[in-house]
């Protein structure tokens, strides 16, 4: 057990993260063409829920306070900030453990699940400057968009989308965790994948689901991934209610990765009793 | 040679249960991927009654064709989404050449049978039951010939553009990109009604990646709709763009595999 690397919270170890990061950004670069085809998919999908939220309001002004074009921005921007997230963290974890590669992970002298944080951080940032931002541009130009007139607004959305960023993290790492009990990890994968989707708001703002699900959605860590940070963008949180919003987040990034660190624990013992 | 197939099937589906902790716990997360889409019509409808004029019963039925025919897609053509290009790469398709079977045949051998194809299954028939109900349908036995004829004709369809994005790989190396742009149409565009869409994309999903074929267009020849998109005659078409585009993807793959250069492995 001592070869296992710690769980302490915070291991400062910026040079680490950077290089981590630095790393992600060369490999988004060196496949541009992937770049390029990403890019298309995003605008698509944007195509195809503008035309639904056209299809949708019908003609109508207003639906429960929002207006069309309200709406058609929530989805873009969705689709915009959705590459930031991990996409194929559980995949990837469930890979290495599989192969038994997952011992070089977690016997380096750095807390696993923040050598994770640090990958997916450089994914982010990558994202950010070689995707996300070039499509908010063109969406500028294609779209129908109501932009936040204030500058705290569009800091509070900053802040929120990076908060956002942590849970999806989290949520990712915990499900990955699952992979020491499982062999295959697709299956849950999926599930995570596909109950995320519904309950981030992702696709659907939580505004137009029935109430007993909205409800049910808005008492889970999914609406801090993607509802938050949209909901704020649109104005749909008013100002007096984003710090609400962002303690909401915060909250459960913090009772998620106290949850991880209790999970990874235990993982790490199950896997000492496999490779035994 | 079905009987081999049969057995290859139902040996990997064996395989497959060998591990029921694995096959049940991604039977159950890719069924999943169903309600989700279920919960992608059921919201918007709930909240706004209709999506370009039908409602749920009607989007559900569409989506419960769609998925059936994808289901069969998954269990019987799934080694061209993806395989394919690992075959061109590792070299397998030396030892295809030389036995004397049809290589497509050969690759279609190689499909595992299993839980993919029972995750799709299992949503999109209980929505077919579900919905079937409630579209007023009459089921005498033309309607469910014409039925079976769709549901093959959808997967072969859904078969003949993975077999054409495939084949692009005897000249590209890797075909995952445009597999991803198909996939966007395939399992987004398709699920709510073409006509809410303007006019690109219903084109493309007529002409270029002919889905619309798999629900769209055959349920209006169910709801007996009589003003379609491009042509009437569409809803009693799909068998006809199935083997069209079969026989362009099966042509463009017979020209590509004389592009074939072993990967030397």
């Amino acid at each position: 057990m001592s070869a296992i690397s710690p769980v302490p919270g915070f291991q400062s170890d910026f040079n680490v993260a950077w290089s981590l990061i630095r790393a992600s950004l060369k490999e988004k670069l060196v496949y541009r063409f992937d770049l390029i085809i990403g890019l298309l998919r995003t605008f698509i999908l944007i195509i195809v829920f503008r035309y639904l939220w056209l299809a949708l309001y019908g003609g109508r002004e207003m639906f429960a306070g929002v207006s069309v074009t309200q709406a058609i921005t929530y989805a873009t921007i969705s689709m915009v900030i959705g590459p930031l997230y991990p996409n194929s963290l559980i995949l990837d974890v469930g890979g290495r453990i599989r192969t038994g590669n997952i011992l070089f992970d977690i016997t380096r002298p750095l807390y696993y699940g923040n050598l994770l944080l640090f990958q997916m951080s450089g994914q982010f940032l990558a994202t950010l400057v070689t995707s996300t931002l070039p499509m908010f541009v063109l969406a500028l130009f294609f779209v129908e968009l109501s932009l936040p007139a204030s500058p705290l607004i569009w800091l509070a959305f900053g802040v929120s989308l990076l908060l956002g960023f942590m849970v999806a993290f989290l949520v990712d790492y915990l499900t990955s965790l699952a992979g020491f009990w499982l062999t295959e990890t697709w299956g849950i994968f999926f599930a995570k994948w596909s109950i995320s989707d519904v309950l981030s708001g992702k696709y659907l703002p939580l505004w137009i689901f029935p109430p007993l699900l909205r409800q049910f959605a808005l008492l889970l860590p999914f609406r801090g991934m993607s509802y938050s940070p949209l909901a704020i963008f649109i104005g749909q949180v008013t100002p007096d209610q984003i710090p609400l919003e962002l303690g909401l987040q915060v909250f459960w990034i913090v009772a998620l990765a106290l949850l991880g660190n209790i999970l990874y624990r235990a993982a790490v013992k199950k896997l000492a009793v496999q490779g035994g | 040679m079905l009987r081999i197939f049969l057995l290859l099937k139902w040996k990997s589906l064996k395989a497959e249960l060998q591990y029921p902790v694995n096959f049940i716990s991604g039977l159950l997360g890719t069924s999943l991927i169903g309600v989700t889409d279920v919960m992608l019509l059921l919201i918007p409808v709930t909240a706004f009654q209709t999506i370009g004029g039908w409602d749920f019963w009607e989007l559900g039925f569409m989506f419960s064709l769609w998925k059936m025919s994808h289901g069969l897609h998954e269990a019987l053509f799934v080694p061209f989404r993806g395989r394919h290009d690992e075959y061109l790469r590792q070299g397998d398709y030396d030892s295809f050449l030389i036995r004397p079977v049809h290589p497509i045949v050969q690759i279609l051998a190689r499909c595992e049978f299993g839980s993919n194809a029972l995750a799709e299954w299992l949503p999109s028939i209980s929505m077919f039951f579900i919905t079937a109900s409630h579209v007023k349908v009459p089921w005498d036995a033309w309607n469910i010939a014409f039925l079976l004829i769709l549901l093959v004709s959808g997967a072969v369809i859904e078969w003949a553009v993975y077999l054409f994005i495939s084949s692009t790989g005897f000249w590209f190396i890797r075909t995952n990109n445009l597999r991803g742009i198909a996939g966007v149409f395939l399992f987004r565009v398709a699920n709510y009604p073409l006509h809410i869409y303007g006019r690109v994309f219903p084109f493309i999903m007529t002409f270029i990646f002919p889905f619309a074929f798999m629900a769209y267009y055959p349920t209006h020849y169910f709801f007996q709709l009589h003003t379609v998109l491009f042509s009437n005659w569409l809803p009693y078409l799909p068998p006809l763009a199935a083997a069209v585009s079969l026989a362009v993807a099966w042509g463009l793959w017979s020209l590509g595999v004389q592009h074939y250069q072993s990967s030397g492995t």
